[in-house]
């Protein structure tokens, strides 16, 4: 190799490598960028201490690390980084280890993961809320059990604790006492009085006065409390005397209570210087009141009449000098003064000497003491009394068996025999632990009866009952569930198959929740009362319970006493182990509308005392001493100062100025709480949100305060008022005095109802399920997939269309306008024929029409008014017509809203009107012209004649006869989407001019003998509405709370689902809800009512007639459907007196009592649940003869009824049957009710409930209803009101008429009232109600009555009846018959209003409007 | 009358350990403010993506308030909580934001949080769930001290509010 020299080595080597430099490097260098070091010491950082290294070394690794570009090795101050940076990354924190300082308030508890979603209600940390509920003692005050003697010995135990009461706070004692010491004072007083003078003792005086007077009124005081006790001591005297007499007259003793009657001898001494005393106390007093007051007077005379004397003596002067005054003729100035003064003196009348007071008489007063005396106290040597009530074994033997509610029980105590003594000891604790805050705490008592079977009867008289509690309420947990479950199942042991168990429940008694302070440590029990209305009576020697019975033998009226009596229970929250209250806390309180009454909310000051209350210290401190607040919630933080004062007992500790709840809001709030609550806009947009009927979904509100005027608020502060109204007593000055106290009495009551229910539904429409949140399409799977390409396939037949179903459109679609009602009239049947009288009228003023051309019968046309518009069809011919055509009303929502909700309360009514067209020949110009200008006949609608002088014209003129209308609340059309089929049309009774049962031709035969079974006028009709609207989802009925037993429960589930499988289209029911919004079992509201005995007076209860009537008396009763009344909730069921109470209700209550009146009369009925038209699904009710063959339907809604064989019956179809003891569902193929069969007992027509021996349940009806009578002279006032606004109204109508002949260059006309035609319809009218319940043949008669009282003249009249509502219903139906607009210029009106008064302010209004042409 | 109209959506939330989540949401505003129209608290449903580490909720907000003054202007505050295979419900974190003061549209993330148990909690937690949570929820928007409180910090919530704000300047309040 070759050598190279060292220096050549070193050469290369300095090429290769790099040796860094010991000296030190320049600061800027090592600096980014700027080259101006930081000093982050200097800046107050913290850096820490660097290892020592020699500064050469250092200075070595710097250039060497500065070489290599290591930049970011050095720090801010130029220098290598030798330690890491001691400011972490991350920030920690150091553990904080001293848990029992840490605050309470941000306390974390562990909660485990739960299944269940989670709900607002439900408290943070549910598990340790837990309620404790004691239920002490039941004492029964009355019971249905007890006797006589029972009812008498609880008698005679209320009034001796009253009398111990009483005793214990011995009012005789005191006041005896205090009579006692009064007496010595006032002695003392009168001898220290006596030693002293008379004229100093002013002030003694009055002071004995007063004693005197103190006296007096303790002795008053002392009498009565003596009169009292006695009083108290008579009665329970005479009480005993009765139980008594009892026990002896039954020869045994059912009570233990015995009355010793102690004999206390008193002195008869002591009592008469009772009454010395008193006599001289009362001399004493005369002495000092009326003496004193005498000798006062006396003494005052005296001085009065010195004065006078001094007096006269100073006018004899006077005299005496001006006498000699007027001799010298001086005018002296002091003469006329010295005259007045004479004068004066002069007029001064000599006081009258007072009379001398009557002698006191010691003898009447003694007298009248000892009267009072013997009147008020015990007889001298009276007696004592005490009541002693030792307890007997319990007579009747026992037997235990619980019962159970809908699962939502929570508790049950062990049942109790009853004991004769009528009270029940259970000291039983349950605890409950509760994850949400319980809505009603509730106890209920319920009796068990075990009765034997029948042949056990005989051998046993007393009725053996239990009973036991329950608690309900809650929604508890599941654990809990569980063990109640193992209760019940241990239990079915006790069943004895030889027993006929009855359970009843007297009572529910509602428990209070307590505030979250009250535990089971500072709990008490406390007495809660109870009362039963339930009715019970037996053929034993119990008296029962709301049933009359005549306590003591000579007593005149029967009393009868509800079942009641005490439960002495508490409510608290449970203590842990620890002490610590296991109630709710932190409970986050939610503006919840629902849970209104949250106890919780007591913690909340400004709830509490209001928000000026906290403004004022001193209430606030009294506030936080009762509530109690926790120190520990955070909530409570502004509170705390006051709990400490309070605990040093010094009150408020620091300057009261200061405190406030929200510090300085009130310098910076923009405008003051006044002027916030004036603002309109802020007013219109909570109402809004509220949904105030007025404002809601109002689309626009104003965006400035100024343009916001308050007349948009007028409407709704007139129904606020008219609402206050209601509620005050005053019932003046509402349509004008038209309605009575008992209108308003049932409007109160409706409202309270509707509130009440809307409450409730509201409530449970919050349940929500998966299926209304969320909406799956079913994914096509092969199935479908293959019937659908199987459609295309298919053959077309396009002569048999196929029905599709309408899409429906959604609310959101919708807008003003876009929906109408589609009306199809397809054709009538026996419309009534205009009297052939009328063309012989006219034949003998010469007018020959052709009396056989068909025209001539009738010519009618269909009119359907909806929200003020009206469409008619085109004029047809002849009595049964056929039109064909189809009309269209436009639809507008209220507010233009269209969600089911809203359009659920539409009550608008679609009117289908028939009318007759009818060619008028203006008689004044028939009686000029001859008969040949007939040809030239010129027709001019609601014309009279352009030109009267032409001779060649003759001017008729088209008249409109309104011949029968028929109503179809727009509920129904909406809720049923299409209405189809033949209605019978409401015609008048009596149609002037008009026959109702037409002559048939020959022609008609076959036709007629179809129609000879229904008499009366049809239609039929096609409605629906077009895009079709949702209804609204009806509500899911297993949210509602039952009474009712479980099991019957679910055997109603299991029966429905049975029905619906066979059947689903038949309507069948088997629970109802009631008013309460409880589901009940339909047939209890099935009882036999005895209907008001006005209406069957005097009339066979079997016979035609008093159904008729009955029938009748109920479809006068309003009808209103649950749909408007309780807008979009369900149907609800009352019972009939509530019916009776609120006189309005739909097709079941009319049905249910028409049902009910029926049962009375002893006829085989029932309850139709049914599909009728136009209703849907509807009650009627069904009477058959003894032979089930033949039958009749009632609708009670309209007192319509159909025999066997009527075509025309609206009810379509029948799904069920109800009587009292069973439901029947309609299992026949047929559902006509003219192809069935109502033989019940048939088991392959219909299917039973109960099986076919069952025995009725208890009814929630009540055994019989008050029927009030009707007030005469209002039925008379409203008689007038009535007729005076409908002759307004006619003015009115006339007016609107007159204007329009204005515009149409027409000379205007006046109202004529034809006054004998008044009084003739009043008469008739009268007539009318009767005729129409025996339904005879008057209508025919009156006619001719009327044309022959009134001569020659052309009548167009209608007598119309409806039940009363209120007037405006009234005006409107008269107005629908469009008699007003006849336009004859003779035309003169007659008009006469009867009301007939059905008992309970049941009324038919009878309003005849008659237009007369002469 | 001074009003704030805030319509706005819950959109969703992000980062957190698993996407079962729901959101239950309320708005609390001082004394001096009136609710008006609209409803102030709600929950959201359970939304599990299955190929995002997200929740969408997409659940819309829309509230409208008066007031007569600034103090407790509202805030929202949020409670996320998650839903196992089981179906039960644990909480997953506390959060609240302040609804923004000025007018226009605005994308709000909000930071939660949730509080740490004692070893045996977390042990509990990480083998059956459950969680820790406040015995008094309100803690959360209350200025109340929990510097003691122990907690880890967990997802995001992301919120889109539109704010609309009248007469504030009639009453000498610029935004």
């Amino acid at each position: 190799a070759e050598y190279r020299g060292y220096n050549h080595q070193l050469e290369q080597e300095s090429t290769k490598y790099f040796i860094p430099s010991s000296l030190p490097l320049e600061v800027a260098n090592k600096v980014e960028e700027h080259g101006q070091p930081r000093y982050l010491e200097d800046e107050g950082f913290y850096v820490g201490e660097k290892p020592v290294v020699l500064q050469q070394n250092k200075n070595i690794l710097e250039s060497r690390l500065l070489k290599h570009g290591g930049s970011d090795w050095f720090g801010p101050d130029g220098q290598v980084d030798l330690l890491p940076n001691p400011v972490t990354e991350a920030p920690t924190k150091p553990w904080v280890d001293s848990v029992d300082e840490l605050d309470p308030c941000i306390e974390t508890t562990y909660v485990k993961a739960r299944g269940t979603a989670v709900e607002d209600k439900y408290f943070p940390g549910s598990d340790e809320n837990e309620l404790q509920i004691d239920i002490g003692t039941i004492i029964f005050q009355h019971h249905p059990l007890m006797s006589r003697e029972h009812v008498l010995v609880s008698d005679i135990t209320k009034m001796y604790d009253e009398y111990r009461i009483i005793r214990h706070k011995n009012y005789i004692t005191f006041y005896t006492d205090k009579l006692a010491a009064l007496r010595n004072a006032a002695a003392t007083l009168k001898e220290t009085l006596d030693e002293t003078t008379m004229t100093e003792g002013g002030a003694q005086r009055t002071h004995i006065n007063d004693f005197t007077a103190e006296i007096r009124r303790t002795t008053q005081q002392l009498a009565s409390a003596e009169s009292a006790e006695r009083d108290m001591m008579r009665r329970i005297i005479e009480v005993w005397g009765d139980i008594k007499s009892i026990r002896e007259k039954q020869g045994y003793n059912n009570t233990s209570v015995k009355l010793v009657v102690k004999r206390e001898e008193q002195d008869v001494h002591h009592w008469e210087l009772e009454v010395e005393n008193q006599v001289s106390e009362r001399k004493e007093e005369y002495d000092v009141t009326i003496a004193i007051a005498h000798q006062e007077e006396v003494r005052k005379y005296q001085v009065q009449l010195q004065e006078w004397k001094q007096n006269r003596l100073k006018l004899k002067r006077i005299r005496k000098k001006m006498q000699r005054g007027s001799q010298e003729n001086l005018l002296d100035p002091n003469s006329e003064v010295e005259e007045e003064e004479l004068n004066i003196a002069g007029n001064i009348d000599k006081p009258q000497k007072p009379d001398k007071p009557a002698p006191f008489d010691k003898d009447a007063v003694r007298n009248d003491v000892m009267n009072q005396l013997l009147a008020n106290r015990r007889n001298p040597g009276e007696t004592k009394h005490s009541c002693i009530l030792p307890c007997l074994g319990p007579i009747l033997s026992t037997m235990n068996f619980p019962r159970l509610f809908n699962g939502r029980e929570v508790f049950l105590t062990d049942p109790k025999t009853l004991t004769s003594d009528f009270k029940l000891n259970f000291g039983s604790i349950f605890r409950v632990r509760i994850a949400q805050w319980p809505e009603s705490l509730k106890v209920r008592v319920i009796i068990l009866k075990v009765q034997p079977r029948l042949g056990d009867i005989l051998d046993q008289t007393g009725s053996p009952c239990l009973f036991c509690v329950v608690l309900y309420g809650f929604l508890c947990d599941p654990k809990l569930m569980l063990q109640w479950y193992k209760i019940q199942k241990s239990l079915p042991h006790c069943h004895q198959p030889d027993c006929l168990v009855t359970r009843t429940l007297i009572s529910s008694i509602f428990l209070t929740i307590p505030p979250t302070t009250v535990h089971s440590g500072n709990v008490r029990l406390g007495p809660t009362e109870f009362l039963s209305t339930r009715v019970e009576s037996f053929n034993h020697e119990g008296v029962g319970s709301n049933t009359p019975f005549t306590l003591r033998p000579n007593d005149a009226s029967p009393t009868s006493i509800n079942t009641k009596g005490v439960i002495i229970s508490s409510v608290s929250w449970s203590l842990d182990q620890d002490g610590r209250v296991l109630a709710p806390k932190g409970f986050v309180e939610r503006d919840d509308p629902i849970s209104g009454g949250n106890p919780l909310k007591i913690n909340d000051p400004v709830i509490a005392i209001g928000a000026e209350g906290l403004q004022d210290p001193e209430s606030l401190t009294k506030w936080v001493k009762e509530s109690r607040l926790d120190p520990n919630d955070p909530e409570n933080a502004a509170l705390v100062p006051f709990m400490q004062g309070i605990k040093d007992g010094e009150g408020f500790p620091f300057a009261q100025d200061y405190f406030r709840l929200e510090q300085l809001q009130e310098e910076f709030n923009f405008l003051t709480d006044e002027e916030f609550s004036h603002l309109n806009r802020l007013r219109l947009l909570q109402l809004r949100d509220k949904e105030v009927a007025e404002f809601r979904n109002i689309s626009m509100i104003p965006c400035n305060e100024h343009e916001i005027t308050e007349s948009a608020f007028t409407t709704y502060e007139r129904r606020l008022k008219e609402k206050d109204s209601l509620q005050s007593i005053d019932t003046k000055g509402l349509e004008g005095g038209a309605l009575s106290a008992h209108r308003v009495e049932v409007l109160r009551f409706r409202q309270k109802v509707k509130d009440a229910v809307l409450h409730r539904f509201y409530t449970s429409r919050h349940h929500h399920t998966l299926q209304d949140m969320v909406h799956e399409e079913q994914i096509p799977d092969i199935g479908t997939l293959g019937s659908s390409m199987a459609k295309i396939v298919e053959p077309r037949r396009p002569l048999k269309p196929i029905r599709k179903t309408r899409k429906k459109a959604t609310s959101q679609n919708l807008n003003e306008g876009s929906v109408k009602i589609l009306i199809n009239v397809v054709r009538g049947y026996n419309i009534p024929t205009r009297q052939s009288a009328h063309a012989h009228q006219q034949n003998r003023r010469g007018a020959t029409l052709e009396p056989n051309s068909k025209s001539f019968l009738v010519s009618p046309f269909v009119a359907a008014s909806f929200q003020d518009t009206v469409v008619t069809t085109s004029v047809a011919q002849g009595p049964n017509p056929s039109w064909n055509e189809e009309l269209q009303l436009p639809f507008s929502a209220p507010n233009n809203d269209y969600s089911s909700s809203n359009l659920q309360k539409v009550d608008d009514v679609l009117f289908i009107h028939l009318f007759d067209r009818c060619l008028g020949i203006s008689l004044k110009y028939l009686r000029r012209f001859s008969v040949i200008f007939m040809q030239k006949l010129k027709v001019t609608e609601d014309a009279t004649p352009t030109d009267t002088e032409d001779p060649t014209t003759i001017v008729t003129r088209l008249q409109n006869y309104w011949l029968g209308s028929f109503k179809l609340p727009f509920s129904t059309v909406y809720q049923r989407g299409k209405i189809d089929g033949t209605f019978k049309i409401k015609v008048p009774p009596v149609l002037l001019g008009y026959d109702l049962e037409r002559q048939v031709g020959y022609e008609h035969r076959m036709e007629s003998q179809f129609m000879q079974q229904s008499s009366g006028t049809f239609l039929t009709i096609f409605v629906t509405l077009e895009p079709v609207l949702k209804p609204m989802d009806p509500p899911r009925y297993n949210y509602f709370e039952s009474q009712e037993d479980t099991e019957l429960l679910a055997k109603c589930a299991v029966f429905m689902a049975d029905c619906n499988k066979r059947y689903p289209t038949r309507n069948v029911k088997t629970t109802v809800i009631d008013i309460k919004g409880e589901s009940v079992l339909i047939t209890r509201f099935i009882r036999a009512l005895p209907p008001p005995p006005e209406l069957i007076e005097g009339l066979n209860p079997g016979s035609k007639e008093a159904t008729e009537k009955l029938a009748r008396f109920v479809s006068l009763i309003p009808f209103v459907s649950d749909n408007v009344t309780y807008a979009g909730i369900c149907d609800l069921w009352s019972t009939c007196d509530q019916f009776m109470q609120m006189l309005c209700g739909d097709e079941e209550e009319h049905a249910i009592l028409l049902l009910n009146f029926f049962l009375h009369l002893g006829k085989q009925a029932y309850l139709v649940l049914g599909a009728a038209v136009p209703e849907g699904n509807t009650a009627y009710v069904l009477t058959l003869d003894q032979t089930a063959r033949d039958y009749t339907i009632w609708n009670a809604s309209t007192g319509q009824q159909y025999f066997k064989g009527d075509p025309h019956t609206p009810l379509q179809s029948v799904g069920a049957l109800v009587n009292d003891k069973n439901i029947w569902f309609n299992v026949q193929r047929q559902a006509m009710p003219i192809r069935m069969h109502f033989d019940v007992t048939r088991p392959a027509d219909w299917k039973p409930f109960f099986g076919a021996t069952a025995t009725p349940l208890p009814s929630i009806q009540p055994e019989s209803i008050y029927f009030p009578p009707t007030d005469q002279s209002y039925v008379s006032n409203l008689v007038d009101v009535i007729e005076r606004t409908l002759k307004d109204c006619y003015f009115v109508f006339l007016n609107k008429i007159i204007f329009d002949r204005i515009v149409s260059w027409r000379p205007r006309h006046i109202t004529r009232w034809n006054r004998s035609g008044n009084s003739i319809l009043r008469q008739i009218a009268k007539g009318l109600e009767e005729s129409i319940t025996k339904n005879d043949g008057r209508g025919i008669e009156h006619n001719t009555q009327i044309l022959s009282q009134l001569g020659d003249v052309r009548f167009t009249g209608y007598p119309m009846d409806q039940p009363f509502t209120n007037v405006e219903s009234i005006v409107s139906a008269v107005r629908s018959t469009e008699v007003h607009k006849i336009q004859d210029p003779d035309v003169e009106f007659s008009m006469a209003v009867h009301i007939h008064a059905y008992p309970s302010s049941v009324l038919a209004v009878w309003v005849y409007v008659a237009a007369i042409v002469n | 009358m001074a009003e704030v109209h805030v319509i706005g959506q819950l959109v969703g939330a992000s980062e957190f350990p698993s996407h079962s989540l729901f959101c239950k949401w309320g708005l609390h505003a001082g004394g001096a403010w009136k609710l008006i129209a609209g409803v102030k608290e709600g929950q959201t449903h359970v939304d599990n993506p299955e190929n995002e580490q997200a929740a969408y909720w997409s659940h819309p907000i829309d509230v409208h308030y008066a007031t007569k003054g600034l103090q407790g202007w509202p805030r929202l505050h949020l409670q996320v909580w998650y839903q196992d295979i089981h179906g039960r419900n644990e909480l997953y974190g506390y959060g609240f934001v302040h609804v923004p003061s000025s007018p226009g549209c605005h994308t709000i993330e909000c930071v939660t949080w949730k509080p740490n148990g004692t070893f045996q909690e977390e042990l509990m937690q990480y083998f059956v769930g459950g969680c820790p949570q406040l015995k008094n929820p309100d803690l959360v928007y209350a200025g109340a001290d929990r510097y003691k409180l122990h907690t880890t910090a967990m997802g995001k919530v992301q919120i889109r509010l539109n704010v609309i704000l009248r007469n504030f300047d009639k009453y000498g309040v610029e935004c």
